[in-house]
């Protein structure tokens, strides 16, 4: 059985389960850094999660501001 | 204006009120309401229709207000809908990258096209809203201008 040649995917997969990673490793991930650090990948989270939250209070919002609207037409005699 | 003319108003608002929450469905019974109103205004003598000019002249302002209420909260959910589809570009484009975590990328994308989505209908419900108002207000500023041709008269 051959082995597997080294990548990023299995160079990271060694990483997170702590195993000893092969020199080859250092140099192919130096090669293909991520296009996000672990920082950004949380900070997009955090934004995602922010605006979704600021969604739920619009939509909320929104629903409160409707049923003022049709109570205030309905009460309306004009 | 008498019991008959507040309970024929009366009758006009709740029938407006359903035009605005149920979009076409309640225009027929909006419609009706209205014409009864028109004809019951055309058998009152000229004295009678200065104080239902005002309170129809009043009640197109308000209707009017409330169109430009709807319409500005249907702006935000336009924005919100943007960022929505932003999410979900962001998460798909995440999911290529061999940094971003599938999972997380997974969890915004569907919870930004959801977003999207919700943001997309309500932006549509509150723009008909704003319409059938501003179709309200015309309606009631032709009938007060209608009343007032023939108190001129």
């Amino acid at each position: 059985m051959t082995d597997k040649p080294l990548d990023r995917e299995s160079c990271l997969a060694l990483l997170s389960d702590g195993l000893e990673t092969p020199a080859a490793c250092a140099a192919i991930l130096e090669a293909t850094p991520p296009l996000l650090s672990s920082r950004e990948e949380g900070a997009l989270i955090l934004a995602a999660i922010l605006a979704l939250t600021v969604l739920g209070h619009f939509l909320v919002r929104s629903g409160a501001a409707r049923r003022e609207r049709l109570r205030m037409i309905r009460d309306d005699e004009g | 204006m008498d019991d008959l003319d507040r309970a024929r108003g009366a009758s006009l608002a709740e029938a407006t009120a359903r035009f605005v929450a149920e979009g076409a469905g309640g225009r027929d019974a909006y419609r009706e309401e209205l014409r009864a109103l028109r004809t019951a205004v055309s058998n009152r003598p000229p004295e009678d229709l200065t104080p239902l000019l005002d309170g129809l002249r009043d009640r197109a302002v308000r209707l009017e207000a409330l169109a430009v209420e709807a319409e500005a909260d249907g702006g935000r959910f336009a924005l919100a809908a943007t960022g929505g589809v932003a999410a979900f570009v962001a998460a798909v484009f995440g999911i290529f990258t061999s940094g971003a975590s599938l999972a997380a990328c997974v969890a915004i994308g569907v919870l930004g096209g959801m977003g999207a989505r919700l943001a997309q209908d309500r932006k549509e419900s509150l723009r008909d809203e704003g319409t059938v108002l501003r179709a309200a207000a015309e309606d009631l500023r032709e009938l007060a201008q209608s009343i007032g041709e023939r108190d001129d008269r």
